[in-house]
């Protein structure tokens, strides 16, 4: 024992020393680098996911409204089409079709104002708080990827978590922005890039 | 919506006769007893001064002693017994007298529309259900009572007081083994069935500066995230197992709800959402939904347990749990 503690401290032992507490430091900070940035591609995933069930709920509230009458099938139909292309889109195509998407929701929206005994049908109110869900999970997963995006982005610029950030060569994540008179609208485009 | 105090008052007044009867029976025992604790004594120092024999003083006393125990001990049974029969009298009539008038939502169907509730004072949750909430603190015994259940709408609730005991072996400075009982938690624990589905496990835990809790839920894979609110964040320290789902359950708007609910209360509070259902222990030192032995005033006393029942029954209403915006499975 006495040996022990009496290499530890001599010079050879305190730089040892140096050299673990470092490593340590270093491994607790790029475990925290990695994990938050797993929390994010899995945010972003989400989003993903819960934009394709948006529009797969949209496109059944499209078709109950059109099911009541064939003129207001053309929302159905453009809905339709858009969700069949949408896994093969590129990540731009994805940005213009959910803004579009958001546009088809609003004219259903109107046209469901029409029609009094479709608001009130035990079918549709199902349709409808499916969607209301899906939105509610698609608002949980953007808020946690900017949550996890801006500690990040944080310890990339704190010291000395930036040294290290630098180090591995992690680049800036960046956020979600809601348009201020619009805040259900999805600026996908820069997301979409990904970190 | 649940109506005013004064509208089901005038409803309590035939348990109210009978818990005054029962409380005027409880007084009378205690005072019988007390009387003759009294008379014992003087007897026993009476005999002992007149007689001037130490050995009948001494066994006089000795009676006395022994029968002031015993005497104490049926009094105390008879204020038990006394606050037993009030809450099965009174506070279950006022309960039921509660939900039998609830008034039903406007954006709900008057049809559908379910309240219904079970009041029972000598029960109390159980023990499976007090460790998954995940918020209990470490306890090897379990005292409780006025265990209430029911259903408000499409949620289910049931509560009930409860303490718990961590028990300690310690030695002592003649190396002998000692058994530590340590109060570790006091108040309410109220579990109801969350309005969202989820899969992992969601906690809100009190910031402390030492926190042992904390620790537990990360080695059971949770880690802290931060809200938006900062003064929720504050208040509460929240541990996830999966973010997403943490952000799906605290909306903005139940984290307001639920920073007013802590506001209000004086002491601690601390939630968890696991297995679809919201579990929150409330601290408090006092008993709730019980009678007072020396209390004339039970429309005092009554309003007070009436006001403990709406904390409680009014979480479902303010935490909006009854609003099943989405098909849950």
């Amino acid at each position: 024992m006495f040996r022990i503690g009496e290499f530890l401290l001599s010079p050879t032992g305190l730089v040892i020393i140096a050299i673990v507490v470092i490593v340590i430091i270093f491994m607790t900070i790029y475990n925290r680098f990695i994990s938050l940035r797993n929390r994010t591609e899995q945010a972003f995933r989400s989003i993903d996911t819960y934009l394709e069930q948006r529009f797969d709920a949209l496109t059944k509230l499209a078709d109950a409204v059109a099911s009541h009458n064939e003129h207001e099938r053309t929302v159905h139909t453009r809905l339709a089409e858009i969700r069949s292309g949408y896994k093969n889109m590129t990540n731009d195509e994805k940005v213009q079709a959910s803004n579009e998407a958001e546009d088809l929701k609003q004219r259903l929206s109107l046209q469901v104002e029409n029609y009094p005994e479709l608001k009130a049908d035990g079918l549709y109110i199902n349709m409808m708080r499916t969607t209301t869900d899906i939105e509610e999970k698609l608002s949980a997963s953007r808020r946690s990827y900017n949550a996890n995006v801006y500690k990040f982005n944080t310890m990339l610029d704190s010291f000395p978590t930036n040294i290290f950030g630098k180090m591995m060569n992690f680049k800036k994540a960046e956020m979600f922005k809601a348009a201020e008179e619009k805040r259900q609208d999805v600026d996908l485009r820069a997301r979409l890039r990904g970190m | 919506m649940f109506p005013s105090f004064e509208s089901i008052y005038p409803e309590l007044g035939p348990v109210l006769k009978e818990a005054e009867d029962s409380r005027a029976a409880a007084k009378k025992k205690i005072f019988r007893n007390i009387l003759i604790i009294l008379i014992l004594w003087a007897i026993a120092i009476g005999a002992g001064i007149l007689t001037g024999n130490g050995s009948i003083g001494g066994t006089l006393i000795f009676v006395a002693f022994i029968a002031t125990f015993v005497f104490i001990g049926l009094s105390v049974r008879a204020a038990k017994e006394f606050r037993l029969d009030y809450s099965r009298r009174v506070v279950r009539k006022l309960v039921h007298t509660m939900f039998k008038n609830v008034e039903v939502p406007d954006d709900e169907d008057e049809d559908e529309y379910e309240a219904s509730v079970r009041f029972m004072p000598n029960k109390r949750i159980g023990v499976n259900k007090i460790s998954t909430s995940g918020i209990a603190p470490r306890f090897d015994r379990i005292r409780g009572e006025d265990y209430i259940s029911g259903r408000l709408g499409a949620t289910t609730f049931e509560f009930s007081e409860i303490e718990l005991i961590d028990i300690q072996y310690k030695k002592d400075s003649n190396g002998n083994r000692k058994k530590v009982e340590k109060r570790v938690f006091k108040g309410i624990m109220f579990i109801a069935d969350f309005h969202k589905h989820f899969q992992g496990e969601t906690y809100l835990i009190d910031k402390k500066f030492f926190d042992t809790e904390r620790f537990e839920l990360k080695f059971k894979g949770a880690f802290e995230i931060e809200m938006e609110d900062i003064a929720f964040n504050k208040e509460f320290r929240t541990m996830t197992t999966d973010d997403i789902e943490a952000r799906y359950i605290l909306s903005s708007n139940l984290m307001e709800r639920i920073m007013e609910f802590t506001n209000r209360s004086k002491d601690e509070v601390e939630l968890s959402f696991k297995n679809s259902k919201m579990y929150i222990m409330h601290e408090a030192r006092k008993n709730h939904f019980e009678g007072k032995l020396f209390e004339n005033n039970d429309e005092e006393t009554l309003k007070e347990i009436y006001n403990d029942f709406r904390t409680y029954f009014d979480i479902i209403e303010e935490f909006r749990l009854n609003r099943r915006i989405w098909s849950k499975s």
